[in-house]
């Protein structure tokens, strides 16, 4: 998994607006790709350190400017850092997940329950869904930037 | 003279700055939309605002969004007229 960094200040003075909404993007498909893992190894009972598989939850930050902090705020020119997000760090959670019954497993302990990952389907749909329509909320902005940008070009 | 025309002070002058002040509302508008997924900036956004939602408000920042758009659309078609004109005065005949 990448950290999502776009690196924004190697983009022109205009263009990084569309960087800001660039690192949103990719931000969220860091996200996207945690769900991907979480789902896909929800019943994985022996992991690589032979425990169960511990739910990936990526962890975001904000880069630069904390001016923009009021609604309809402008940026300040030439403030350190140039906005937008990045993957602070993608961790797990550490919380155990649920025993099962179920002798038969070959990860059955001696009393027949399994320790199985700590991961919802239920909450990483929902995860999924804010993923989804946040990734979409990046696409519109982006679209109304490349546009504006077009539009000066006109002039 | 054609400081006069497109130079600081003129019409020209405030709708570049029009322009300007727009593309940086939306950089801003971009930058609370990046972190929308990012609870630690809701929180400082909270303790800035005061709002107490603890959340980005995305339906703000999407009227927002589209109205400055607009803003910037009506801003640059003004500036065309205006450079038009010029234009077309010194321009021969």
């Amino acid at each position: 998994m990448s950290d999502g960094t776009i690196p924004i200040s190697g983009l022109r003075r205009p263009m990084r607006s569309l960087g800001i909404a660039a690192s949103g993007l990719s931000a969220q498909r860091v996200r996207l790709d945690a769900i991907a893992d979480n789902i896909a190894n929800a019943e994985t009972t022996r992991g690589v350190d032979g425990q169960p598989y511990r739910r990936k939850v990526v962890r975001l930050e904000e880069v630069g400017f904390q001016a923009l902090m009021a609604n309809n705020a402008p940026a300040v020119q030439g403030q350190e850092g140039y906005g937008g997000v990045r993957v602070g760090a993608v961790e797990e959670d550490l919380s155990e997940g649920p025993l099962v019954y179920e002798p038969g497993h070959p990860d059955a302990d001696e009393n027949g329950y399994v320790r199985m990952p700590n991961v919802s389907i239920t909450e990483e749909m929902v995860d999924l869904m804010d993923t989804r329509r946040l990734f979409e909320a990046n696409t519109s902005v982006f679209q109304a930037i490349k546009s504006m940008l077009r539009r000066a070009t006109q002039l | 003279m054609l400081t006069r025309l497109i130079g600081a002070g003129t019409t020209a002058a405030q709708l570049k700055e029009g322009l300007d002040t727009s593309s940086q509302v939306v950089r801003g508008i971009a930058h609370r939309v990046a972190n929308a997924g990012n609870p630690d900036f809701a929180q400082a956004l909270d303790a800035a605002q005061g709002t107490g939602a603890g959340e980005v408000d995305m339906e703000k920042e999407m009227v927002a969004l589209a109205d400055e758009q607009l803003r910037y659309e009506a801003t640059a078609n003004l500036l065309q007229k205006v450079y038009q004109q010029v234009r077309s005065s010194i321009r021969e005949r």
